[in-house]
């Protein structure tokens, strides 16, 4: 009987022996974040695994083929990366399904991201201000980077006169996955978030880090400046963009990098490239130059003698394909800011001022012997001149669409774009509906995100 | 042993089931002392308090004495019936007052310590019987099967009431008078024998195990219940089944044997159906009360002595959430009791034949060649060059070698209208050498497997033991592909004291596999190359393409600084290893306390080790090294050197895991008996805790003989920054992702309960209730305890007085229902972040590995299970009906997400699914006529599931394609197909849109989901199985035929090499592509889509995914046949064996299927877009089991 008592003891002792700290155990490798500092360990995720889409870093790629830059024959194969383009072109449903919705997958990703932070960063109290500040103001730029470049696909191009009635892109501004969707913010409406979160950011963010994948207040200051420029805001996208070139505006000079065969070899274009404000890059398996691209000849027109930017190029069949140097870049440059200051410049005419941001890029492209600085007192060729400058500094990061949507509001710059695909040819005409890109049908909801037109 | 011995009273009128078994367990006990002890002291008399009874049944007086004395009363109700007796006795011993109680009956009793055995008193030859002469004393022992002796068995002279018991030690002595006489020798639960007396002054008898009342008692893994007392749904498989089939895995021997459970070609079980969402419907197994977290190969198939298969609600309701699809209990076999150890030896052989790919439906090789020179004609397919240095076929290659091959001119033209005749024949060469037939010939072989087993058992009264070991040698049906097991396995059960048990158990097996085949390698997916000869002439390798163009190989491998670059497939699988070794180690020890009457205590402890090791070695001969060097081979642009930034050597690729289990049991044990009431109830508290952990690293540039390995500039190749072979700055060969490490841990902590009444064994109501709480990362405990009970009932109808019948043995109605649950341990309410170190920045960071569901429930699911069981005519037939109905709410699955959340798919709630079913199971003996014996076996089931609602939309019509669409009504694995319409006049497919119009995919697209047609489900509903076995003397064949029905599966896919890449993603094209369409007017003959231009051309997919490719999966094997004999004991006594069993089996002999394409259907489901497995081989097998 002793011993029958002594075995209930152990025995009740074993029963209610606090289950709680035999199940309590921290799992290896993963976090709840619940602390600013997990927040931060998950902004700085650059690039991750290769495995998967870079998280902060991910940009759009299916604009980098849209635009008169590229020239396609209906009568050769087409690459399926390409092929994804014309689904949007010939607004083949099936087709856009089928390419699925990477493009738009990863920028919500984005979006989830900085929700995550700004919905979980009020209830932490860890780090200092000024690293809580940081961030919050690089989930408000990447956000901003997200929106601004969907609302510029999938909606009309900003104009004050329709913005509030043209239907913009859903806006989700939390992370709960389970919440609504949010039906189609007006343009208007998207517009007002981007500059509201960008001017927030600005005053939140430090100055210019050497991690351009980490956004600072440059990279905010140079987003705010693509997105007045979008919106007509010249005087707000000068001051934007000299607020980015006082914190940092050197440029490569190409030829330093020319080697003893003629070839370039630039510093990658990655998260440390000093020409960078913002760095994103597309997924690598939807990148341009991962296959065979023509370039049109009207754009190869535009380089001209000693441009060593020509040489990313590679001939084939008196063809020139886009191959050798950044496909991948989907962020921000100073260039960028450079030629956002000299076309507000220009616009303002204050020409002189223009022509030396112009030929400051310029000097660093071309070899020395072939360099001439352009001079001119007559503004519409300094535009023009500006305007050509874009395009081809600009090129292949996904901008020339935009460019075209935006200079289609401009009677003079207005541009037509014809596009053949399967024998079916259809005509852009400026400012025609067809300039905005239908939604993936895998995204649409009954009576709350309607597809365009 | 206990099993028997529980039906020793089965007939009793008023039988206290309960009572009998506590009461066995001791006999058990004593009867091993008795074995042993001499000095048992006889005389020591136990000295009992007042009784006094009158007018009671004997049996009831029995008990009576026992509940006063210490002792354990053996005796047979029929025996005993209906003699009625007094007694009064102020104080007496035991032997005084049941000298008192038989005085005048027929009945002797023999007192050994706590034992009193009741017998008939022997006859005792009277003096004045005239021929007196004519007695003959006959003795003899009976034992079982397994030597161990039987008490109490009845011996009675055929046709009189002349008869004795046994003894204790399984003795018999009885007289008998006629020369003629028959003795027959019967005992519960054992085959009765008639022995025709001839002069003999000895009888030795051994009894055989009915098999007709096996599966008696029913082991949950916690309990062992008696089968009368069961209302939840199980299935038993006895060690007779399992010992007559020959396999390397248990799993395939219980195939075909139980209603509900369905056996897959790899092994896998999954029972009633899907349940649930998850990726796992494996069911739990559980081996001598434990789960095991190694696989079912590490059971020894022949240390098996059941199988029991739990169902029902009540299963997951004392397992928890890990049985929500139902508990395999295997019980492996114990010591035995006899004095000599039991030696037994077998050894088995099964040849399989080499797999078949004719039955593939595979082109023939000029058949593919003749669509690669149509695609060439249509003029989409470029040369490689600069920019695109991909490789394309052989029959590419030369016609773009040729010199009249110009990419603008020749468009149009069909390659042989301007390659030149040597060109030609080159080609006409190829069609002729069919890479399926290479691929059969230098890959493939029968497959052997050998099994050598050797098992000892015996024992004594205070410890008993089994010990096996096993071999297995393999030879798979791969070249150089093997499996080699060892096991061994050692059980021993220790009594310590009267009150005290201990059990052990070490279990530890080794297996070595090697595989020819590895990543990138993966030549054990069928082969690849439809056409070429793998050796050419000479026994030189052909090269074939892959990785880089043939042209840029032969140009490189000239240069200096360069290998050869060459591929063939051959070649590379004869210089690929990959090897795994695996340990498992499993350790349990048990120790069971008497604690008072009716109350025990058990504790339980198992430690379990799985240890993986898998190394893949890729020699210098391998593709991959030579490849990954080659690529990385270039020019410096600094100095003008040429780099190897990819070191020379060979590349090893290990992988190394580790799970650990911990589980500990702490159980009391109750019973309680009063008047016709009986309860037993347990109640329990667990631990359980399993840890996994993986290591996965490469190294390069290796020597495996000089075990040296080399450093490499990872960071520069992974980013591309190194020069390679053709300038550009990238190259796609060998990536390093760093090593990967992996550890998570599972921990489990659980209270239990069971409660059974019963009332004069005719009602039966039980209770069975757990909650398991675990370390759910993050969860809060409201969301981590799960509470799991079921309740049950029983009727014995058989046993009511008003039902009384001669020809029903068995009538019994019993129901469950319960709650059980699941949690899906990869998701939380809380977004869950991997740590990870990021690639470029090397900064410590996080990425979102799950954005958490902060509405994710537990899912629910509601079983109902009513049922009947019966046997008639002396359980000549006997069977069970259940019908089961479950009701899951909130079942877990991958919901699809509008992307714009930024994650496609979450696990949430997405469904409510109602699953319901029947299933029979059937045995009966239609035949016993002496020594020949037909049973028939037939198991039958049916299983319904309809998603009752659903919460998730499939986003895309892809996803409702692949399975990922579930519908209100509709089986939640329904299948979606394009209503096919044909070809159009220019040979593209065309379906049906929901208008009932034919569209092609460039004019009109289908895009919504009524536009396709509901084809059926992919899992059968119905599923069916026959056994049955004819012997005869020592012969025995036993057939098995399986069959599923009413379910559906898709065709492979035709796959033109519109591209010309050969490599090895892609299928081989089917032989439906010489029915293609070719010209027009051959939409009118043909549903063949024509060989298109460009990918986009043609839309495949509506071709492939249209109802089209859908056909009836329904199927009747010929699973299994097996012939044994087993040498009687006559044709033995020579020798030093007590048993000989030879047997021959085969197994899938023939399968008839429905589909008219002659598929079969067990190698391809509605989902599986392009991939299928291969079909099953023959397989023969021959076997001995000698038992010493």
């Amino acid at each position: 009987m002793k011993n029958n008592i002594k075995i209930f003891i152990v025995l009740a002792a074993m029963l209610f022996v606090g289950c709680d700290s035999l199940v309590d155990v921290e799992p290896k490798g993963f976090m709840i974040p619940q602390k600013a500092s997990d927040l931060r360990m998950m902004l700085n995720n650059v690039s991750g695994r290769y495995t998967k889409p870079r998280p902060v870093t991910i940009g759009y790629s299916l604009i980098q083929y849209a635009g008169d830059q590229t020239y396609y024959s209906d009568s050769e194969p087409i690459d399926g990366k390409y092929e994804s383009v014309y689904a949007y072109y010939m607004r083949d449903t099936k087709l856009i399904q089928e390419h699925n919705h990477g493009d738009i997958l990863y920028m919500s990703q984005l979006v989830a991201l900085s929700n995550t932070v700004l919905d979980i960063l009020p209830t932490t109290s860890d780090l200092s201000v000024a690293e809580r500040n940081q961030i919050k103001g690089e989930a408000l730029v990447h956000r901003s980077y997200a929106f601004l470049t969907l609302v510029n696909i999938h909606a009309a191009h900003y104009d004050k006169n329709t913005a509030s009635a043209d239907l913009g892109i859903p806006m989700l501004l939390n992370h709960d996955v389970t919440a609504d969707i949010p039906a189609r913010s007006t343009v208007q409406e998207v517009y007002k978030q981007i500059t509201d979160d960008l001017t927030e950011a600005i005053d939140l963010l430090g100055g210019i880090t050497e991690n351009r994948a980490l956004p600072s207040k440059a990279a905010a200051n140079a987003l705010l400046a693509r997105t007045n420029l979008y919106m007509s805001n010249f005087n707000d996208a000068l001051t934007n963009s000299e607020n980015v070139l006082e914190l940092q505006a050197n440029l490569y000079n190409l030829e330093d990098y020319l080697t003893a065969d003629d070839v370039l070899d630039l510093p990658g274009r990655d998260y440390k490239c000093e020409e960078t404000i913002l760095h994103k890059e597309v997924d690598n398996s939807m990148a341009a130059g991962s296959a065979k691209r023509y370039v049109s000849a009207e754009f190869w027109a535009l380089y001209k003698e000693g441009d060593l930017r020509a040489k990313y190029y590679s001939e084939t069949d008196g063809q020139y394909s886009y191959t050798n140097y950044p496909y991948t870049f989907s962020g921000i440059l100073i260039s960028e800011m450079l030629l956002i200051r000299a076309e507000c410049n220009a616009r303002k005419g204050k020409l002189a001022l223009a022509l030396t941001d112009l030929n400051y890029i310029r000097s660093h492209r071309f070899k020395a012997e072939n360099y001439t600085d352009l001079s001119s007192e007559n503004q519409d060729e300094v535009m023009d001149w500006v305007l050509n400058e874009r395009r081809i500094e600009l090129a292949w990061i996904g901008l020339r669409w935009f460019d075209m949507k935006r200079l289609n509001k401009e009677v003079k710059y207005q541009k037509t774009l014809t596009r053949t695909y399967k024998g079916k040819t259809i005509v852009f005409e400026p400012n025609s509906e067809l300039w905005v890109f239908p939604f993936p049908g895998s995204i649409l909801e009954e009576g709350l995100i309607e597809q365009n037109p | 042993m206990k099993k028997k011995l529980t039906r020793l009273f089965l007939n009793r009128d008023k039988s206290k089931t309960q009572k009998i078994i506590m009461r066995l367990s001791m006999f058990k006990l004593v009867m091993l002392l008795s074995f042993l002890t001499t000095y048992a002291n006889v005389n020591s008399q136990t000295i009992i308090g007042k009784i006094k009874l009158s007018e009671v049944e004997l049996s009831d007086a029995f008990e009576q004495i026992e509940e006063v004395c210490d002792c354990d009363f053996i005796f047979n109700y029929n025996d005993v019936k209906g003699y009625k007796v007094s007694i009064d006795l102020e104080s007496s011993s035991v032997e005084a007052c049941l000298d008192e109680l038989l005085k005048g009956l027929p009945f002797q009793y023999k007192k050994e310590n706590e034992l009193v055995i009741i017998s008939y008193k022997k006859t005792v030859p009277v003096a004045t019987q005239p021929q007196s002469q004519q007695k003959r004393e006959i003795k003899g022992k009976v034992t079982d099967e397994d030597g161990n002796t039987l008490p109490g068995v009845s011996v009675v002279v055929k046709g009189t009431t002349n008869g004795v018991s046994t003894d204790i030690d399984g003795n018999y002595s009885i007289s008998i008078e006629n020369e003629n006489a028959v003795l027959v020798f019967s005992f519960v639960g054992m085959e009765s024998q008639e022995i025709k007396f001839k002069d003999q002054s000895t009888i030795n008898i051994v009894l055989k195990e009915d098999q007709s009342q096996l599966g008696e008692v029913v082991v949950t893994g916690y309990q062992t219940i008696s089968r009368e007392r069961a209302t939840g749904s199980f299935a038993i498989v006895n060690e007779k089944v399992l010992d007559s089939k020959i396999s390397t895995d248990f799993t395939s021997r219980i195939d075909g044997m139980v209603s509900g459970l369905q056996v897959d070609r790899e092994g896998n079980m999954t029972i009633r159906g899907i349940s649930t969402l998850n990726a796992s419907t494996k069911p739990l197994v559980v081996v001598d009360g434990f789960p095991i977290e190694g696989d079912n190969l590490s059971i020894n198939p022949n240390d098996i002595k059941s199988v029991n298969v739990l169902k029902d609600a009540a299963a997951a309701s004392i397992w928890g959430v890990r049985a929500s699809n139902g508990v395999v209990v295997v019980i492996t076999k114990n010591g035995g009791k006899a004095k000599k150890p039991v030696v037994s030896f077998s050894y088995n052989m099964t040849i399989k034949d080499k797999p078949d790919f004719s039955s593939m439906g595979y082109a023939s090789p000029a058949d593919q060649i003749d669509v690669e020179l149509e695609t060439l004609q249509n003029g989409w397919v470029w040369a490689p060059s600069s920019w695109s240095t991909s490789p394309v076929s052989q029959v590419a290659d030369i016609v773009f070698g040729s010199a009249n091959y110009s990419p603008w001119s020749v468009r149009g033209k069909h390659p042989y209208e301007y390659i030149t005749d040597e060109e030609k024949e080159k080609i006409e060469l190829l069609k002729t050498q069919d890479g399926v037939k290479e691929y059969e010939k230098y890959f493939l072989r029968n497959s052997v497997n050998q099994q050598y087993n050797l098992s000892i058992n015996g024992g004594s009264d205070a410890l008993t033991y089994y010990v096996s070991g096993i071999f297995d040698k393999n030879k798979e049906s791969y070249l150089r592909q093997g499996m080699d097991r060892f096991m061994l396995n050692s059980k021993m059960d220790i009594k310590l004291s009267e009150r005290v048990k201990l059990t052990t158990g070490v279990n530890i097996s080794h297996q070595i596999s090697t595989s020819p085949s590895s990543g990138p390698n993966d030549y054990m997916m069928g082969p690849k190359y439809g056409y070429g000869n793998y050796l050419d002439g000479n026994g030189n390798y052909n090269p074939f393409p892959k990785g880089v163009a043939q042209q840029f190989k032969d140009e490189y491998a000239q240069k200096d600084g360069f290998l050869n670059w060459d591929y063939n497939p051959l070649q590379d699988f004869r210089n690929t290893t990959d090897e795994t070794e695996t340990n498992n180690y499993r350790i349990l020890s048990g120790l069971n306390v008497k604690l008072f009457k009716g109350l025990a205590l058990d504790v339980k402890y198992q430690y379990e080790k799985f240890l993986s090791k898998q190394e893949a070695l890729y020699n210098k001969e391998n593709f991959v090294t030579r490849n990954s060097y080659n690529q990385y081979t270039g020019i410096d642009p600094e100095t003008s050197n040429q780099v190897h930034s990819f070191p020379y050597g060979e590349i090893q690729k290990n992988n190394d895991r580790e799970k650990l289990a911990h589980s500990l049991r702490t159980q009391l044990n109750y019973s309680l008996e009063f008047g016709d009431h009986s309860i037993k109830a347990l109640a329990g508290w667990e631990y359980r805790n399993i840890s996994y952990s993986s290591v996965r690293d490469s190294y390069v540039g290796y020597e495996s003989q000089l075990l040296t390995g080399n450093i490499v500039d990872w960071k520069s190749i992974n980013d591309r920054k190194v020069p390679t072979w053709n300038g550009s700055k990238y190259a796609r060969g060998y990536y390093y992702k760093g090593p990967a490490f992996s550890e998570t841990e599972e921990r489990y902590v659980s209270a239990y309960t069971n409660i059974g009444y019963s009332f004069a064994s005719k009602y039966d109501l039980t209770f069975s209730g757990r909650i398991d709480d675990s370390n759910l990362f993050g969860a809060d405990r409201s969301y981590r305890l799960l509470p799991l009970w079921s309740v049950g009932a029983g009727w014995n109808i058989s046993k009511e007085n008003f039902f009384k019948s001669e020809k029903v043995n068995l009538l019994k109605l019993r129901m469950t229902y319960g709650i059980n649950g699941n949690i899906d341990r990869t998701t939380v309410p809380q977004m869950k972040v991997r740590i990870l170190r990021d690639m470029d920045t090397q900064d410590i960071v996080g990425e979102i590995e799950n954005p958490g569901n902060p509405k994710l429930k537990w899912e629910k699911t509601s079983v109902t299970n009513l049922a009947v069981d019966f046997g008639f005519f002396n359980n000549r037939i006997a069977g069970s009906i259940e019908y089961y109905k479950k009701i899951s709410n909130d079942l877990l699955g991958e919901k699809v997400l509008n992307p714009l959340y930024g994650y496609t798919t979450i696990k949430s709630n997405i469904a409510e699914l109602s699953n319901k079913g029947f299933e029979l199971q059937l045995n009966t003996t239609p035949v016993i006529i002496k020594d020949f014996k037909w049973d028939l076996g037939v198991n039958f089931s049916y299983n319904k599931n309809s998603v009752v609602k659903a919460y998730s939309d499939a986003r895309s019509l892809r996803d409702v394609i692949d399975g990922k669409y579930i519908k209100t009504g509709r089986p939640i694995d329904a299948g979606y197909a394009y209503r096919y319409a044909g070809l159009s006049e220019t040979g593209t497919p065309l379906v049906y849109n929901k208008e009932g119009e034919k569209v092609d995919q460039i004019a009109n697209v289908v895009e919504n989901v009524d536009d396709l047609k509901y084809v059926g489900a992919t899992i059968a509903p119905y599923n069916g199985s026959i056994n049955t076995s004819f012997s005869y003397k020592g012969f025995n064949l036993n057939m098995l035929f399986t069959g599923s029905f009413g379910h559906y599966f898709k065709m492979a896919p035709l796959e033109y090499n519109t591209s010309m890449m050969l490599d090895f993603s892609g299928n081989l094209i089917s032989n439906e592509a010489k029915d293609r369409w070719r010209k027009e007017g051959d939409e009118m003959i043909t549903n063949i889509p024509k060989v298109g231009g460009s990918p986009w051309e043609i839309e495949y997919d509506y071709f492939n995914n249209s109802d089209y490719k859908v056909k009836p999966a329904d199927y009747i094997s010929f699973k299994e046949v097996v012939l044994s004999y087993q040498f009687n004991k006559e044709c033995l006594s020579k020798l030093p064996f007590s048993s000989i069993v030879l047997s021959a089996q085969a197994r899938n002999l023939g399968k008839w299927v429905k589909n008219d394409q002659d598929i079969d259907p067990e190698t391809r489901t509605l989902f599986a877009y392009g991939s299928m497995s291969m079909p099953t081989q023959k397989s023969f097998s021959i076997g001995l089991k000698a038992t010493f």
